[in-house]
Parts: structure tokens; sequence; C-alpha cells
């Protein structure tokens, strides 16, 4: 286990250096004089002067690599221009809020597709199998920024029960109205991911003699499903939340747009279009190491799991 | 075996009665049958089988694969429903209870299944397994869990320290001591022991044979064994039903029955026996292979293959009779009996 640790890890080092370089490299490619793109044509030569030395520009390209390197072991990458705050603080403020609706819509999906995966299984082949691949395909194949739409049309516009879009944080109740929205848009486009996969497994585990040996002990079917089914075939789904998560990373940039959330989503757009730059190359690089070590964790677990992944890897 | 053993059909203390049970699966039809409009088929596993069991008796089953042991164990407690026929389990209608009666049913016959490396639930500690069985039907009292899962463990030849264990941590023999376990735990009244033996190594058949007949001499548990093994049925039944394509074709009391046989079939198991003495050239006794349930001879199921066939063997299926020696057998022909060399 820790051979394949460390290989793993080994493995995760180029991709870093990748993603690193790639974060730098935004800067140098930026046509043109990055300052002159931030400030506008109305700047005045000192201001433009300024700009350049805070940013470094000033130095030759390998300096300000050494420069960005040092920053990104510390976690320093200057100070945002728009906010006049350090990147790290930015950051940090929006990746909360962030992160809250990732986990918001992974309990939202996860209680959509559980019962549903039973039912599902329990009922293969019958109408209500039928009926739960077909609306996953559905749901699935549906733009999640149409489905936030159609959710904000519905239960905001026309029922007025929850906030059309922005982010209230007076208190914990309004933080979970401003979420719900943008939390069942995202969940319910995972909710068929895992609920099919789900599915699967469990009619794996159905068929299998020690369900059929629980039966004849004279257990109850909520017993024999929820105890000795799931319990068998919740692992597989465990692994794939985990890689749809660094996948959902790019998906919740569009949502926070949507329903106007302060999250990371919403502060790359504003980095991009306000160029930005430091917060751009903070954020490119933090998306990029989240995936990466999701992606780990993920390998990780596997490996932990199942012992033969271990070896086939080597 | 036990001397307790009262003669076949005679109305002693009958703990389980089946009437005529009947079973079969429905084949799906290819897209070209169903487009020719081709009768659906139906694959019959277990065809009008009756008998009874008593208290504390073992009786054996045997027959070779797909003669419908299993289906027939597994109608037994519902985990398959059967088509036709009734099974009185104490006196209540198996096939009519639903819900609790049907849990409660299922708690007093017990099953022990065929492979002990797919019937333990891999996720569940030995331990947790056990107790599992016994809280679930309100066996165990407070505070007393460890002790429950140690009585069962060392009733069945175990030690206690492998109740943390993991099946995966457990060789074949000591896993299907703990299904053993796990059955008695839910305090049944009798089980039924589906192959419980054929999965694992010959030395240790052996062990897991003489642990079934001290379950059942301290136990006093009635007792379904199936198996394909003669030898491993003579070792632990009192009466036995030999099973060839769903039908039982010969049953009683097991000196009799592989002491004297007389239907054909039996005749051939007996004498296609393994004898390990290499001097002893044995002709196989059967030709051919078993028909196709699918497709199968009208008349007797045996006479495709039946040395001594005769004309109306090919056009009625013979019903079980009693013979003389006071068994029942189900052929028009009864060739003599030959000794079948068993007790």
């Amino acid at each position: 286990m820790y051979r394949y640790l460390g290989r793993r890890l080994l493995h995760s080092i180029p991709v870093v250096a990748a993603v690193i370089v790639g974060a730098f490299v935004i800067i140098v490619l930026v046509p043109g004089d990055p300052a002159l793109n931030m400030l506008g044509y109305n700047a005045t030569p000192e201001s433009l002067a300024i700009l350049r030395r805070d940013l470094g520009l000033d130095r030759s390209v390998p300096e300000q690599f050494i420069g960005f390197l040092r920053g990104a072991v510390v976690g320093d990458f200057g100070e945002s221009i728009l906010k006049k705050e350090p990147v790290r603080d930015v950051i940090a403020s929006r990746a909360v809020i962030s992160f809250a609706l990732l986990l918001y819509s992974v309990v939202i999906a996860v209680l959509v597709a559980v019962p549903l995966a039973i039912l599902s299984a329990v009922k293969k082949n019958r109408w209500q199998d039928h009926l739960m691949r077909l609306g996953s395909m559905v749901t699935f194949a549906m733009p999640s920024f149409w489905l936030g739409l159609l959710l904000a049309l519905f239960f905001a516009i026309r029922l007025g029960w929850l906030p059309v879009a922005g982010y209230d944080k007076t208190s914990v109740l309004t933080i979970l109205r401003s979420l719900t929205l943008p939390a069942t848009t995202i969940g319910l486009f995972l909710a068929p991911i895992l609920a099919r996969t789900l599915r699967s497994s469990i009619i794996e585990v159905l068929d299998q003699e020690y369900v059929e040996a629980a039966r004849a002990r004279g257990y109850r079917e909520s017993r024999v499903i929820g105890r000795h089914v799931m319990r068998n075939s919740l692992i597989a789904t465990v692994t794939v939340l985990s890689l749809i998560i660094g996948f959902m990373i790019s998906g919740s940039v569009i949502i926070e747009n949507v329903f106007a959330i302060p999250g990371l989503g919403s502060l790359i757009v504003d980095a991009v279009l306000q160029r930005d730059y430091p917060v751009i190359q903070a954020l490119v690089l933090f998306f990029g190491l989240t995936v990466i070590v999701i992606n780990l964790a993920a390998d990780l677990t596997y490996a932990a799991i199942d012992p033969r992944v271990r070896l086939i890897t080597r | 075996m036990t001397a307790t053993r009262p003669p076949e059909e005679s109305s002693g203390d009958v703990l389980l009665q089946v009437e005529g049970l009947t079973k079969g699966y429905p084949v799906r039809r290819t897209l070209m049958e169903r487009m020719r409009r081709a009768p659906a088929r139906r694959l019959v596993a277990v065809e009008n089988v009756s008998f009874r069991v008593r208290r504390r008796e073992v009786m054996g089953i045997v027959g070779e694969s797909g003669s419908g042991k299993t289906t027939l164990g597994r109608c037994l407690i519902r985990l398959v429903d059967p088509d036709a026929g009734s099974v009185r389990f104490d006196g209540i209608d198996v096939r009519s209870i639903e819900g609790t009666e049907l849990r409660q049913l299922r708690r007093r016959v017990q099953m022990v299944f065929q492979d002990p490396f797919t019937s333990l639930n891999p996720r569940l500690t030995v331990g947790a397994a056990i107790l599992e069985a016994g809280k679930v039907h309100g066996l165990v009292d407070a505070g007393q869990d460890d002790a429950f899962v140690a009585g069962l463990l060392e009733s069945v030849g175990l030690s206690a320290t492998l109740a943390d264990r993991r099946p995966r941590q457990l060789s074949g023999g000591q896993r299907q001591r703990v299904a053993i376990a796990r059955a008695l735990a839910v305090g049944p009244d009798m089980l039924v022991a589906d192959e419980p033996v054929s999965a694992l190594d010959v030395s240790i058949q052996a062990q897991i044979i003489n642990l079934f007949r001290d379950l059942q001499d301290r136990l006093g548990l009635t007792m379904i064994f199936i198996a394909h093994q003669l030898s491993v049925v003579s070792l632990v039944a009192d009466t036995v039903a030999v099973m060839y394509m769903g039908r039982i074709v010969e049953r009683g009391p097991i000196e009799k029955v592989f002491g004297r046989p007389e239907h054909p079939y039996t005749q051939a198991l007996l004498a296609s026996r393994p004898d390990p003495d290499p001097r002893h050239k044995t002709e196989p006794p059967l030709r051919g292979d078993v028909p196709s349930p699918l497709d199968m001879p009208p008349g007797c199921k045996f006479s495709t293959r039946c040395p001594f066939v005769e004309d109306m063997c090919r056009e009625a299926e013979p019903a079980l009779e009693h013979t003389e020696s006071r068994h029942l057998v189900a052929c028009y022909v009864r060739p003599p009996a030959r000794e079948g060399g068993y007790q």
C-alpha cells in the first residue's frame, strides 16, 4: 500500500509541475502589456510603471517564474488588483461558499439517487426501472444552466419559496435558502450518474448468495437491503462520486453565475472579465491542484478497497 | 444411526409434509420464437414431489446436478415460490403465509448453503453476522452479546477468538462452521443443508459431516440434507429420497434404499460410486446424458437411459408405489434388487 502511495505521488509530480507552469505562462502569453490591459488606455505612465513593478513584469521571465514559484509554495500570490486585498484572502473567503455549495449538492444528489437506485434495482426491468432510467437520461442530458433557470422560474418566481439569486449571509438559514436552488441544480445533474452506478452495483449484490441467506434467516426486506445490500454496493459509488467532484468544479462556474453565488466559480469569471491576473493565476493553480488531490484520493481509496489495483499498475 | 427411527409412512410426529410440490421456470423465448408465436416453454425443476419428515429425522435428498434438489430446498421456506402442491410445516400452510409469519417460519427452518465463500457477507465480521441473526429474532439477552457469539462459535467447534475475523480470513471449513453457527443463532427447529460439504476439501468434509451428526444428537434438530454424494448422505441420513429430473424415483429408510435399491437409477448411482481399488475395473453402469429438461421424454423420465426399459415405460409415468420391502419406488419394471453395498 505504501509503495503504491509512493508511486502515485511520484506520478502526480509532473502533473503538478505542468499546472504550475500553465498558471504562470498565462501572464507571459497575454498579448500586449498586461499592465496596460488591466489599467486601460487612459492610465498614466506612472501608474503603469508601479503596476509592472508590483507584478514583477520589469524582471526577466526566469526571474518572474522563480518569484511565482516561491509565492506558490507559501500561498502568496500578491494582491488582487481589483479588490486591493491579498489574493489568498479573496480565494479563501470565496472557497468556503463554493465548498458549502458542493457539499449541499452532493447531499441532495445522494438523497435523490439512493432511493431511486434501490427502487430501480429491486424492480429491475419493470416499469419503475424503465422510468428511472429514462428520467435520469433526460436530466443528465439537460444543460445544467437551463435546468437551473427552470427551477428558479418555478420555485422562486412562480411559488416564491426561495430567492431567485444572490447570497444572503445574515444567518445559517438564509445561507441555506440561498444555496438551495443552485445545489438542487447541481444535485440533479449528479444524481443520474450516481443512481446508475449504484443501480448496477445493487443488482450485482442482490444476486449474491449471502443476500438470499439473509432472507433465509427471516430478516425483513428493509434490513436485507439496508444492511446487507447497500453496504456492499456503496463502495463503487463513493469512488465514482469522488471522481465526479473534480469534474463538477468546472460545472459550478456556470451555476454560480446563473444564481449569482459569490463562490470561486463567479470569482474566476469576474477575474477574467476584469483582467485581474494574480487572481486568475492563483485560481488556475488552485483548481488544478484540487482536481489532482481528489483524483489521487479516489485512486487510493480504490487501492485500499481492492488490492488487485495495487498490483496491476505496478 | 439413531435408534428412534419410525417405520416409513406411519403417522408419527410429522414436522414437515410436502404434497405434490411443483416448480417450473418460464423460459424466455427467442425473438424468432415469439414472431412465430411458438408456445411459451417451461423448465420444470420439481414435479409432483411428496414426502414427510418427522421430528428429529434426517432426510437425505440425492440426485445429480439439475435434478431439482436445490429448488426443492428453496421452496420449503419460499425463497422460491412453488407453482403447485402444498408444504405444511408444523401445521402451518407455508404457501399462504406472508410478512411476520413467513419470517417466523424462516427462523424455524434454517438453510445452510453450499458455498461458504459466497453465503457469508464479506463486510460483516463473524461475530456481527451471528449476533445480527440472534438479535433480529430477539434471542440475545441484554449485555450478553459476546457470550451469545462465543457460545455459538464453540458449539460448532470454533474458537471464540474468531469473532473479530472477516470471512476472507477464514478457511473453507471454518466458513462453513460459521454459516452453521449463524443458522443455529436463530434457534431453528429444522435445518435444510443444501450440499453443505461439496465445496469443501475432502479432508474437511468429514469434519463438517461429523459436526452435523453431533448437532443433530445434541439439539435434536430435524434435517434435510441435500447432496449428490451418496456416501455423504449415508453417513447422516435416516431416510433418503432419490431425485431424477425433478421427480422422486425412490424413497424410504436409508438401509433399504441404499441397501436393496429397486429403482434402476438408484442401482446405477450406487454402482457408479468411486472405488478406490484400481484393480476393480467397472463398466459405467449408464450410457448417455440426462435429457434436456426442456425436452423431457414422455413416460418415465429415466426411460432414455434405463437398461431395463420396456414399452410401457415410454408411455406413462410410473407413480411412487410401495415395494415388498416397504419403501417407495416409481418403476414399472422393478428389476431384482441388487445389494447396494451401504450399511
